[in-house]
C-alpha cells in the first residue's frame, strides 16, 4: 500500500507529507503492562511489571519498581510477590493455592494507583507428554506433545528458554602486544582455549498458543520452536526448556489478538488492528487501559537436547578465514587478531603470523558466556 | 431561436416578392424607438393608407425606421424585419392589416378553381413559419392532431397515446422527458429510450412536453382511440432570461420515486473537475447522502453503505472498478455519457444485488443524421469521440476513447523514479439500430485498462471489459419489453520482475454473464406494471500467485475458483391512486446458488471461524449446488402531494447482496478482491425506511428537499485484527459478520436554471457497526457500536455556476466533511519477549476534516449554429485554498521513535486547462 501511496505522490509531484499529531494524549508515564502467570503448581511465580512508552519516545522498557504485588484469595488469604530488584520482576518462590478458591492479583504502584484483576479459577494444566523434533527444508521444529483431560481447558500456551553451546573457529597461541606485534600468549607456546567454548541463551519472543477446541480429543502436537537451517544454535549442542500451561478461552483469545496485532508480517494491506481488553483494571481510574491477561495455572516444563551430529549437513559456517600477515607493526595494525605463526625464523622469531577476526577466536564476542550451565551434559 | 428568425426573414422576403406588383406610394419616415401608435400615425400621415391592428399584440415592439422615399411595402418590410409581425395589403383598398404571426391571405390561390380544394392547409389559418420540413414534428404547436380512428361513438372512455420523444436535430431519443396534460393531472416521463405511454380520456387535450436543456413544447390533440404519436424536441441553444420554466421541475414533486437523483451531462460538465476533465463520479459525490471514500478515489459511500454496496451500471453492464489512475479519473468518458441516475432509497424492483444504491449511467446514442464528434485536450489526458449514422435515420454509432500521457510528468521526478510509468486508456462503442418504430437493437462495448509501475519494479494493472446486446421491442402501446444479454469482466495483475528469484505475478479476476428481460405494461392511466427476470452467472478467480520467470523460486499458489448463479424475479406497479397520491410498490425475489467445484471448510459449531477450528473440508463436484440463499426484497414508495409544489414521500426498501468486496482500505484500490457468498460467508441484508419532504418555490425554479432515513444492515463484513486478504485460502477466518445501523438527514436546495444555478447540500449521517458475539469471532470495541471506517457525520457541498454571458461562465464548488475514522497506535510495550504496539479502540480517532474549493471558468467559442467546429476552453484552479487535506495517516519508525505522518495528495493549488473541440 505504501508503494501505491508513494507513487500517488510522485505522479502528482505535489503531494506532501505533514506531521500527524495524535489527537489522543497518551500520558508519558504510560499504562501498566502485566506479563506473567501465577503458578499454581510447583515452582516459582514471576510477574513482570512495566509501562508502555510513547510512540514519540525512543523505545526502552520502563520497568516498574517499588510496586506492591499480592495474590488475594476469596478466602481472604494474601500472598506477596517480592521485587527481585531488577527487570521489573516480582517473584514468590512457591505459592500455595487452594484449587477450590478463586484468587486475584492486586498491584499497588508507588504513585498510589491500584490495579486489580478479576477473580480467577485455578486452571488445571496437563503435563508435557513428550518433546520431539523433526527436520525439514527450513530447519528443525521442536514439538510439544500433550493431552488434556476433562478438567483442562483445551487451550495451551508455551514459552521457552533456549541454551546452546557454540565454539570459536580457532584456538590461538598468539596475541597482540602494545607495539603492535604478534607474540605468544603463553611462554610455553600453548594454545589458549579459554574463549573457545561458549553458551548463549534466548527467551521466546513470540506468543505460542494453541486451541484444541475443534478436536474430538484434546491432544496437542504443537511446533513450539523453529530453528532455522544452518543456525548457530545447532552448531554443537542445543537445548530448550519448554514451559507449558493451560490458559482459559478468554486468555487464548486475548493473546491470539495480540499476536495478530503485533506479529503480523507485512503485506500489501495494512492490518486492521484493534484494542485489547485484558482482565486487569485500574480501580483508581477505571478508564485507564491495562495491558495483560493474568492467569492462575499449573506450569510444567521439560527440557530437550539436540546435537549437531543428529542433523547431518546442518550447514552452519562461522565463515572464519586466516590470512598470513608479516609480523611488522605496519602490517599487523591492518586489523584483526593473530592466531598461530606462519613462518618462524631460525631464531624462533615470528616472521609471519596468521590473522583472523576477533569473533573467530573469542566466542564471547558473539554474545555468549564461557560459563557452562549446571544442566549441561 | 436564431434559426427561427432566419426562417421568418426568409418568409418575409418571400412575401415581398409576392406582393410587389401592387404599387404603393413612396414615403419618407423617420422614427426612433416609436411605439406602434406613433409609427402608424406617421405612416398614415405620409401614405394616406389606413392601418388595422390589435394594439395589444404590438405593445412590445419598438420601431427604428429611417426611410427616404421608399415604397410603403418596403418601409413595412424594413420595420417588421426579423419580427413575427406581418402586414397584408388588400388589393384595391387603402387599408393595410397588421397581424402577429399570422399572415392573412387576401386572395384565393391561383389554382383554387383549377384543382379544387386539394391542399386545404392553405385555407386554414397558416401554421407558424416552420415549413422547411414537411414531416409533422416539433414546433407545430398550434396544429390539432387527430389520434386514432375517428368515430362517432362519442368521447367516453380512455385511449392510450404512446410514442418516442427525440431530439429533432440528432434523432436521439430523450429520456426523462416530462409529458403531462394541460391540467397536470395526467403525466408521465419517458423511459431511457425516450418512450412514453399515456392513458388519456378521449377528447381534446393539450400535452406539455418538457425536458432539461430542450425547448419546452406542447401539442394539441384529439384522442379518438389508441395511437402513436412521436414528438421531436429542439435543443435550447440560447436560453433567454424569460424562459425560466424548465423540465423536471415537477418531477421532484410528482414522482413517487424518492432518494433519486438524475444528472445530465450538461450539469456534470459545469462542475469544475480535476485536470479539467468532467468527472461523473465526482459530481455524484456532491449530492446529498453521497460521500467520497477519499480524495484520490472515486469509490463512494451512499447513506452509510460501503463502496461495494453500489451497483454501478454502464449501459446495463456492471462495472467493478469505476476509476482510473488510483481514482484520479472516473472510468466513464464524459463525451459519450448521456445521463446518470442514482437511486439511494426506493430502488426500483428491477435492480438488485447491492444494498446501498444503484448508479445507472447511460451513454448517448450516436447521431442518426450526420457525422459529428469532439476532441478534448487536457494536461494529463485527452479524449476523442465520433458519432454518426451508418444507415441514415436507422443505424448509428458512437465511439469514444481516452488516453493519458502522464509519463512526462513522471519524467520530471528525481532521477531515482525515472523508470516509473503510469497510464490508462478506455474505449466505448455503441451501435444502435432501429428496425422499425417498434424494435431497436443496441450493441455496447466497453474496455478500460490501467497500468502503472514504480521504477520498473512492481507493475500494477487492472482492466474492465464489458459487452452487451440489447433488444427493445414495443408490442403495442400498452406493452413494451427489453432484453439484454452481456458479459462483464474485471481483472487485476500485480507483477514484479526486478529480482529474478522473487519475480512473481499476482492475479485476480471476476467474470459474469448476465441475462435480463424486462417488461412494461401500461395497464391504464393509473397503473404501470413492470416485471421481469434476470440471472447472472459468476466465475471468480480469487487469486493466483505464479513465478514470473523460469529462474524464480516463487512457489506457485492458486486459489480455487468460485462459481455462482444469482437470479431474480420482480414485479412492480406504479399506481396513481388519486392525482395527489401515488404508490410505487415492488417485490423482488432473489435466489443465489453457490456452485461447485469447490472445497469447503467446515468449522466446529459454536466456535469462532479460525484456522484452529477447521474440522474438515468437503469437496463438491463441478456444477453441484453447494449452498442456496434466497429471499424476498420489498420496494415501496409513496408520494402525496399537498399542493402543486409540495409533496411528502415515504419509502421502504430492502435488498440482499451476495458478492462482497474485501478491502482493508476504505477506497476502491486496485488490489481489492471480490468474494461470493458461500457456506461460510452469509449474504448481506439491508433495509431502510425513509421519509422526505419536497417543496418548490418561485414557479418551481427553486427546489428544496429534506430526507431522513434509518437503515439496518445484517452480516456486513468487517475484518479481524490483522486480517490478510490476498492469497488467503481460508478467507472466512479473517472476516467477521457485523450488524450495522445507519441514519441521517439530507437537505438540499437546488436552483437548476437561471444565470446563477447550482445546489447546496448538507448531510448528517452516521454508520455504526457492532460485533458482540464472542462465539463468532473477536468482539470489537467491547461489543459496543463503533463507527465504520467511512463514517463521516457532517458533509456540506456547494456547487454553483454563474453565467456572465452565454459564452462565459464561472463555476465554484466547495465541500467540507468530517475526517474519516482510523485506528491508531498510541504506545509501545514489551510483552512475551517482544516489543509490541498498543492500539486505541478501532476507528476511535479521525483524520483531520476535509475542505476543498475549486473554481473553473468555461469559455465557449461563438455560438453560431452553422460552423465547422465549436471550441471551448476550461481554465481552473483545483483546491483554491491550497489546504493540505490528508489522504491517509501512517506511522513509521524513525530513530527508535514512531512518528505519525499525514499524506496529502493535492496539498496545493493545482491549475488546469482543457481544450475541447466539437465538430
Amino acid at each position: 500500500m505504501n508503494k501505491i501511496l508513494c507513487l500517488l505522490v510522485l505522479v502528482t509531484a505535489i503531494g506532501c507529507k505533514d506531521r500527524y499529531k495524535l489527537p489522543v494524549d497518551v500520558p508519558s508515564t504510560g499504562y501498566l503492562v502485566v506479563d506473567g502467570t501465577i503458578n499454581a503448581g510447583s515452582g516459582s511465580t514471576s510477574i513482570t511489571l512495566s509501562r508502555t512508552s510513547r510512540l514519540v519516545d525512543t523505545f526502552n522498557i520502563n520497568y516498574v519498581k517499588d510496586a506492591t504485588v499480592t495474590v488475594e484469595g476469596e478466602d481472604n488469604s494474601v500472598m506477596s510477590l517480592y521485587y527481585t530488584g531488577e527487570l521489573g520482576q516480582y517473584e514468590n518462590p512457591q505459592l500455595t493455592l487452594n484449587p477450590a478458591v478463586k484468587y486475584r492479583l492486586r498491584i499497588q504502584s508507588s504513585e498510589g494507583k491500584e490495579y486489580l484483576s478479576s477473580y480467577l479459577n485455578v486452571q488445571k494444566s496437563p503435563p508435557i507428554d513428550n518433546l520431539v523434533w523433526d527436520r525439514d527444508d527450513a530447519g528443525v521444529n521442536v514439538y510439544a506433545d500433550a493431552h488434556g483431560t476433562a478438567e483442562t481447558s483445551g487451550f495451551y500456551r508455551w514459552d521457552y528458554r533456549e541454551t546452546w553451546e557454540y565454539h570459536s573457529a580457532f584456538v590461538p597461541n598468539l596475541k597482540l602486544n602494545q607495539v603492535p606485534l604478534a607474540e605468544y600468549i603463553f611462554p610455553n607456546q600453548m594454545g589458549d582455549a579459554s574463549k573457545f567454548y561458549c553458551w548463549s541463551n534466548a527467551n521466546s519472543t513470540r506468543i505460542e498458543i494453541l486451541s484444541t477446541a475443534k478436536l474430538a480429543v484434546d491432544t496437542a502436537h504443537y511446533s513450539v520452536i523453529k530453528i532455522p537451517r544452518a543456525s548457530a544454535k545447532l552448531s554443537v549442542l542445543y537445548s530448550a526448556l519448554i514451559r507449558q500451561y493451560a490458559i482459559s478461552k478468554e486468555c487464548f483469545e486475548y493473546l491470539a489478538r495480540m499476536k495478530k496485532n503485533t506479529e503480523q508480517t507485512g503485506s500489501l494491506f495494512d492490518a486492521q488492528p484493534s484494542e485489547l481488553k485484558g482482565n486487569i483494571t485500574c480501580t483508581t481510574d477505571p478508564n485507564e487501559p491495562v495491558i495483560g491477561f493474568i492467569e492462575i495455572t499449573e506450569t510444567f516444563s521439560k527440557r530437550i537436547f539436540i546435537r549437531n551430529s543428529e542433523v547431518p549437513g546442518w550447514g552452519y559456517s562461522l565463515g572464519c578465514l586466516q590470512q598470513s600477515v608479516l609480523n611488522h607493526p605496519d602490517s599487523i595494525a591492518g586489523g584483526g587478531v593473530p592466531t598461530i605463526p606462519d613462518i618462524i625464523s631460525p631464531s624462533g622469531d615470528i616472521v609471519r603470523a596468521f590473522m583472523t577476526s576477533l569473533d573467530c577466536v573469542d566466542c564471547t564476542a558473539r554474545g555468549g558466556s564461557t560459563t557452562k550451565p549446571d544442566f549441561w551434559p | 431561436m436564431t434559426r427561427q428568425f432566419l426562417l421568418i426573414g426568409l418568409l418575409c422576403s418571400l412575401s415581398v416578392f409576392g406582393f410587389s406588383q401592387n404599387t404603393l406610394p413612396r414615403i419618407s419616415v423617420k422614427v426612433e424607438g416609436a411605439d406602434i401608435e406613433t409609427f402608424v400615425a406617421s405612416l398614415e400621415k405620409e401614405s394616406k393608407y389606413y392601418f388595422y391592428y390589435d394594439k395589444i399584440q404590438f405593445d412590445s415592439i419598438r420601431f427604428n425606421v429611417n426611410a427616404e422615399n421608399l415604397a410603403l411595402d418596403k418601409v413595412l418590410d424594413l420595420a417588421f424585419a426579423n419580427t413575427e409581425f406581418r402586414y397584408s395589403v388588400i388589393p384595391g383598398e387603402t387599408y393595410i392589416l397588421l397581424t402577429k404571426s399570422v399572415k392573412i391571405n387576401t386572395e384565393l390561390p391561383g389554382d383554387f378553381f383549377v384543382r379544387g380544394a386539394r391542399d386545404t392547409s392553405k385555407l386554414a389559418l397558416p401554421e407558424y413559419g416552420d415549413r422547411k420540413e414537411i414531416k409533422i414534428d416539433a414546433s407545430i404547436e398550434n396544429k390539432v392532431f387527430n389520434i386514432g380512428i375517428k368515430t362517432n361513438a362519442g368521447t367516453g372512455g380512455k385511449a392510450i397515446l404512446a410514442g418516442y420523444i427525440r431530439d429533432a436535430k440528432t434523432g436521439e431519443p430523450i429520456p426523462g422527458v416530462s409529458i403531462f396534460t394541460g391540467s397536470g393531472s395526467i403525466g408521465t416521463l419517458t423511459d431511457q429510450y425516450g418512450y412514453y405511454s399515456l392513458n388519456l380520456p378521449k377528447g381534446r387535450h393539450i400535452i406539455n412536453v418538457q425536458a432539461l436543456g430542450m425547448k419546452d413544447t406542447k401539442r394539441q390533440l384529439i384522442m379518438f382511440s389508441d395511437g402513436k404519436f412521436d414528438i421531436a424536441m429542439e435543443e435550447r441553444i440560447v436560453s433567454l432570461k424569460e424562459v425560466i420554466v424548465s423540465a423536471q421541475k415537477l418531477n421532484n414533486i410528482r414522482s413517487p420515486q424518492m432518494g433519486m437523483d438524475r444528472l445530465n451531462i450538461k450539469t456534470i460538465k459545469q462542475v469544475p473537475a480535476l485536470f479539467g476533465e468532467s468527472d461523473i463520479l465526482r459530481v455524484i459525490l456532491t449530492l446529498p447522502g453521497v460521500k467520497t471514500a477519499g480524495e484520490a478515489s472515486t469509490g463512494f459511500n451512499v447513506r452509510g453503505g460501503s463502496t461495494d454496496q453500489n451497483l454501478i451500471l454502464f449501459n446495463d453492464a456492471t462495472i467493478y472498478n469505476p476509476s482510473h489512475f488510483f481514482g484520479f479519473f472516473s472510468a466513464f468518458n464524459p463525451d459519450v455519457v448521456k445521463d446518470v441516475e442514482l437511486y439511494k432509497s426506493t430502488v426500483p424492483a428491477k435492480y438488485g444485488g447491492r444494498l446501498s444504491s444503484v448508479l445507472d449511467i447511460s451513454s448517448r446514442e450516436g447521431n442518426k443524421k450526420k457525422i459529428t464528434g469532439s476532441a478534448g485536450l487536457g494536461i494529463v489526458t485527452s479524449r476523442f469521440n465520433i458519432e454518426g449514422p451508418l444507415i441514415k435515420d436507422k443505424t448509428s454509432f458512437i465511439l469514444g476513447a481516452r488516453a493519458t500521457y502522464a509519463n512526462w510528468l513522471l519524467n520530471l521526478l528525481p532521477q531515482e523514479y525515472k523508470n516509473s510509468k503510469a497510464g490508462f486508456y478506455d474505449g466505448n462503442l455503441q451501435i444502435s439500430h432501429q428496425f422499425s418504430q417498434k424494435s431497436s437493437l443496441y450493441l455496447n462495448g466497453y474496455y478500460s485498462r490501467d497500468r502503472f509501475s514504480l521504477n520498473s519494479d512492481t507493475t500494477f494493472g487492472y482492466s474492465n471489459r464489458n459487452f452487451s446486446v440489447k433488444f427493445k421491442h414495443a408490442f403495442n402501446n400498452k406493452w413494451s419489453s427489453s432484453i439484454v444479454a452481456g458479459y462483464d469482466g474485471y481483472e487485476y495483475k500485480i507483477a514484479s520482475e526486478k529480482d529474478k528469484i522473487n519475480a512473481h505475478e499476482l492475479k485476480f479476476d471476476i467474470q459474469q454473464l448476465n441475462f435480463k428481460a424486462d417488461f412494461t405494461h401500461y395497464l391504464n392511466a393509473n397503473h404501470t406494471i413492470e416485471f421481469g427476470a434476470s440471472t447472472i452467472n459468476y466465475k471468480l478467480n480469487p487469486g493466483s500467485y505464479q513465478p514470473k520467470n523460469p529462474e524464480s523460486l516463487i512457489v506457485p499458489d492458486v486459489l480455487q475458483s468460485e462459481h455462482a448463479q444469482e437470479s431474480a424475479l420482480y414485479l412492480s406497479d406504479k399506481w396513481n391512486v388519486t392525482p395527489d397520491l401515488s404508490i410505487q410498490a415492488g417485490v423482488r425475489y432473489s435466489l443465489f446458488n453457490f456452485l461447485g467445484p469447490k472445497d469447503i471448510n467446515s468449522y466446529a459449531p459454536g466456535l469462532p471461524k479460525t484456522e484452529d477450528n477447521i474440522t474438515g473440508s468437503t469437496s463438491y463436484a463441478s456444477g453441484k449446488n453447494i449452498k442456496t440463499y434466497q429471499g424476498p426484497e420489498y420496494r415501496l414508495g409513496i408520494r402525496y402531494s399537498l399542493t402543486q409544489s409540495f409533496s411528502i414521500k415515504a419509502g421502504y426498501n430492502s435488498s440482499r447482496q451476495y458478492i462482497h468486496m474485501l478491502s482493508n482500505t476504505t477506497a476502491i484500490s486496485p488490489t481489492d478482491i471480490w468474494k461470493l457468498s458461500d457456506p461460510n460467508i452469509r449474504p448481506q441484508y439491508g433495509d431502510q425506511v425513509s421519509l422526505g419532504f419536497y417543496k418548490n418555490f418561485k414557479n418551481n425554479t427553486i427546489e428544496t428537499s429534506l430526507e431522513v432515513y434509518y437503515k439496518r444492515i445484517k452480516d456486513y463484513l468487517d475484518y479481524k485484527s490483522g486480517a490478510e486478504l490476498v492469497m488467503n485460502h481460508t478467507i472466512e477466518t479473517d472476516v467477521i459478520n457485523t450488524k450495522g445501523k445507519a441514519y441521517g438527514i439530507e437537505m438540499m436546495v437546488k436552483k437548476p436554471t437561471g444565470k446563477l444555478n447550482g445546489w447546496v447540500s448538507y448531510t448528517y449521517s452516521r454508520i455504526l457497526l457492532k460485533m458482540d458475539d464472542p462465539n463468532a469471532g473477536e468482539v470489537i470495541n467491547g461489543g459496543k457500536f463503533y463507527p465504520a471506517n467511512y463514517d463521516k457525520p457532517h458533509d456540506l457541498t456547494v456547487v454553483s455556476n454563474y453565467r456572465f454571458t452565454h459564452r462565459f461562465s464561472v463555476s465554484l464548488t466547495a465541500s467540507y466533511s468530517t475526517g474519516r475514522p482510523i485506528t491508531v497506535p498510541i504506545g509501545r510495550y514489551y510483552y512475551g519477549g517482544s516489543q509490541r504496539a498498543m492500539f486505541a479502540d478501532r476507528n476511535s480517532e479521525r483524520i483531520p476534516d476535509y475542505f476543498r474549493t475549486d473554481i473553473s471558468m468555461n469559455l465557449d467559442g461563438n455560438h453560431k449554429v452553422h460552423q465547422k467546429t465549436h471550441n471551448s476552453w476550461t481554465f481552473g484552479l483545483y483546491n483554491l485554498t491550497g489546504r493540505r487535506n490528508p489522504y491517509s495517516v501512517y506511522f513509521v519508525s524513525e530513530n527508535g521513535a514512531i512518528n505519525g505522518y499525514r499524506l496529502s495528495i493535492f496539498g496545493s493549488v493545482i491549475p488546469f486547462v482543457n481544450y475541447t473541440v466539437r465538430f
